[in-house]
């Protein structure tokens, strides 16, 4: 069925499109859309880095005694993956995400402050340009990983400008988001169109908004804790008593713990607008869905002392009760999704395909965040491979199918082509096993005591057949990765043929053409009476057909 | 209509100074003075939150006054400034001459900035409106009742909940 939204006959103009063309249009547009494809193409590229890097790691874990990489390069690899997909691939993607998004999705001709918005493009760039460049330098990249923890990250311990790059990369970087988050929350305040409240706004709208204000809220104090770090460096035997290091900890998890949800929520909201869309249904329980995502952010503030446990300085009580209350929120998204797609006319398609599977798969990851930020059970498993088999639950088997879901589902809506059903098929069934068989076996692996961080393991610690199991199941994921970039380079070689609304969508962005022309409407929006506008619409057309 | 905006991003301060204050009362009947740090750097965020919504407040549009549109004309101001900040942190790691391509940068993205005056217009498009979607169908007498039903069957069961909680602690005694 043909959607009936009146921006179906809209489309570029051949003027427009060659007044807008080149690269140098491109990298001084204002254009939200472009500089959101800017942001989300420089981290899907760095991702493939990462990637790379992690599968380095598999290598050298495959087997006992593996010399493929010495310690000190092991530690550089470990540090630029985890910083690199930290501050340079997921939480860009999930800002880029929301950027290009929510100006459709709120009936928005632009983003606010444009100029800034592009600014946070180019630091982002150029912070990606330092931290990696880490590598060529004689000293080598930074290696003390992703956290930096003071007095290991000073210059006594870590000398070399290798940490001095990443300090920078970190710091420019983050700035970025800052500056992407703020404009795009500011759209979301100020430029909605007449008619859509805030009572209107689509899920993944929310999801942004909750993102954002955890944004403004929490990453400033990144750039505080950078500062110490530097002030550490320069000074190294004036910050060296215990209340710097305990002070870095805790301006760096005031970062670092939101920022998992940064990386997480906008995922969430494109799992929620896929499910909707392919179950033919509005999102059920949109209101609790709304508050309880603005309660999950508001408590993932106030969270982060659960990283600390081990250091027997911070409110112990206190950390733990707010991490075990994130299940209330939690457990109503839950609700909200499985609620949407039970009674539901469902339509297997490969977006809607990794959106299922980003349902249990984060579920393990969350459950095992609630365990972990239960004192008893954080002592035992502290600095163990338990700890990396959660995250990448969380981040890798949670918000990369969430970020599939999105892109599978979105591409059409940005290049104006279909991706191929059939390899995002293959793409996502080599993906589900091999994130499941390279993580799930790192639960034992910390279980049985593998401490994280290290390059090494002897037979007769018995984490051979373990980390030989999840080496292979990391293959797998790279060939996945290669299915999905033959996917993209056969989608982008085809002409740009898709419809403005392929998937029967919900929400603002299917009432204009693919890709959306650079004022985004030039046609008057449907009537908005609701989150699912478009819903709403073609449900009243099938009303007055039947009366 | 971005009062509600606004409204949101206060509100969530709000709700982030509640589980700050919950915080100050563990750390000042339980703990040490080192926590004190992470009072400052909750209290620190929320700050920054509360004066993004207050500016917010400040900046909204008087009631009856259209929106406009504004749009830059281009952004090479944004990246010449992008440029001088990485300039910048690389004349601290390395060699201070590169702080000067970073001045001249800077000097580029003021040159720049002149040229991309922003365009500013009336919006696209005015959009009709429908109704609220909550409540479609229910008159609001209706509305009120179901709230009072849910409020009293809420209060019932945590008066129950409670109860319950007292009566195990009675017979553990």
């Amino acid at each position: 069925m043909a959607s009936a939204a009146p921006g179906d006959s809209v489309s570029t103009t051949t003027e427009e499109a060659a007044a807008t063309a080149g690269a140098r249009a491109w990298l001084t547009t204002t254009d939200h859309k472009r500089i959101a494809i800017l942001v989300g193409g420089t981290a899907l590229v760095i991702f493939f880095a990462m990637g790379i890097l992690a599968l380095l790691m598999r290598y050298q874990l495959a087997w006992a005694r593996n010399h493929f990489l010495a310690a000190h390069e092991y530690n550089e690899v470990f540090t630029i993956h985890g910083s690199g997909m930290i501050y340079l691939v997921v939480t860009p993607f999930a800002l880029a995400m929301g950027l290009y998004l929510v100006p459709l999705q709120i009936g928005a001709s632009t983003v606010a402050a444009p100029r800034l918005t592009m600014l946070g493009y180019w630091l982002y760039l150029f912070g990606a340009i330092a931290m990696l460049g880490g590598f060529a330098l004689a000293t080598g990249a930074a290696d003390t990983g992703w956290t930096a923890y003071m007095p290991l990250s000073n210059s006594v311990y870590s000398p070399g400008s290798g940490q001095d790059v990443w300090i920078l990369g970190v710091f420019l970087s983050t700035v970025g988001m800052i500056f992407i988050g703020a404009t795009v929350l500011w759209t979301v305040m100020f430029l909605r169109a007449p008619g859509m409240t805030m009572l209107r706004l689509p899920v993944f709208t929310w999801a942004t908004v909750a993102t954002n204000l955890m944004i403004v809220g929490a990453f400033p104090s990144l750039l505080v804790a950078l500062g110490l770090m530097i002030a550490g460096r320069m000074a190294p035997s004036a910050v060296i008593h215990n209340v710097w290091n305990i002070g870095y900890q805790h301006l760096f998890w005031f970062y670092a713990h939101p920022v998992v949800y940064v990386m997480f929520f906008p995922f969430v909201g494109a799992v929620a607008e896929v499910l909707s869309t392919f179950s033919r249904r509005p999102f059920f329980g949109y209101k609790p869905t709304v508050v309880s995502l603005l309660a999950f952010a508001g408590l993932s503030m106030s969270v982060w002392g659960h990283h600390m446990f081990t250091t027997g300085q911070v409110a112990n009580d206190y950390y733990s009760l707010t991490s075990i209350a994130l299940l209330i929120p939690a457990g109503l998204e839950y609700f909200g999704m499985v609620g949407t797609i039970v009674g539901g006319s469902l339509v297997f398609r490969a977006p809607m395909l990794f959106a299922l599977a980003f349902i249990p798969q984060f579920l393990i990851g969350g459950l095992t965040g609630i365990m972990v930020g239960t004192p008893v059970v954080d002592y035992h498993v502290r600095g163990s491979y338990f700890l990396v088999a959660h995250f990448h639950y969380t981040l890798m088997a949670g918000s990369f199918f969430g970020l599939f879901a999105g892109l599978y589902f979105w591409f059409p809506k940005v290049t104006g082509r279909l991706l191929n059903e059939w390899l995002g098929r293959i793409h996502f069934a080599l993906l589900v096993v091999g994130t499941n068989l390279t993580f799930l076996p790192m639960f034992w692996l910390g279980q049985h005591g593998m401490p994280r961080r290290v390059n090494t393991y002897d037979r007769s610690d018995g984490f051979g057949a373990l980390n030989l199991v999840s080496s292979v199941g990391a293959a797998i994921m790279a060939a996945a990765m290669l299915v999905f970039v033959a996917n993209l380079v056969v989608t982008l070689r085809r002409p740009a043929a898709a419809p403005a609304d392929p998937w029967q969508g919900t929400t603002l962005e299917w009432a204009t053409s693919s890709p959306p022309p650079p004022v985004n409407f030039t046609e008057p929006l449907p009537p908005i009476t609701g989150y699912a506008p478009l819903l709403d619409l073609r449900r009243r057309a099938a009303s007055e057909r039947v009366t | 209509m971005n009062r509600p905006g606004v409204l949101v991003v206060l509100g969530w301060s709000a709700f982030n100074a509640l589980l700050l204050a919950v915080l100050l009362v563990y750390t000042t009947l339980v703990y040490h003075l080192e926590d004190l740090i992470a009072l400052m750097v909750y209290a620190g965020g929320l700050s920054l939150i509360v004066a993004f919504g207050v500016f917010g407040r400040g900046g909204r549009r008087p009631e009856g006054v259209p929106p406009r549109h504004h749009r830059a004309t281009g952004s090479t101001s944004a990246a010449m400034v992008g440029a001088a900040a990485f300039l910048a942190g690389l004349a601290a790691i390395f060699s201070r001459l590169l702080a000067l391509a970073g001045l001249v940068a800077l000097a580029l993205a003021l040159v720049s900035a002149r040229g991309e005056k922003a365009v500013v217009g009336p919006p696209p498009r005015p959009v009709p409106t429908g109704p609220e979607p909550s409540g479609r169908g229910r008159s609001r007498r209706t509305r009120r009742v179901i709230r009072l039903v849910t409020g009293a069957a809420l209060a019932v069961a945590a008066t129950r909940a409670i109860a319950a909680v007292r009566e195990r602690r009675r017979s553990r005694r």
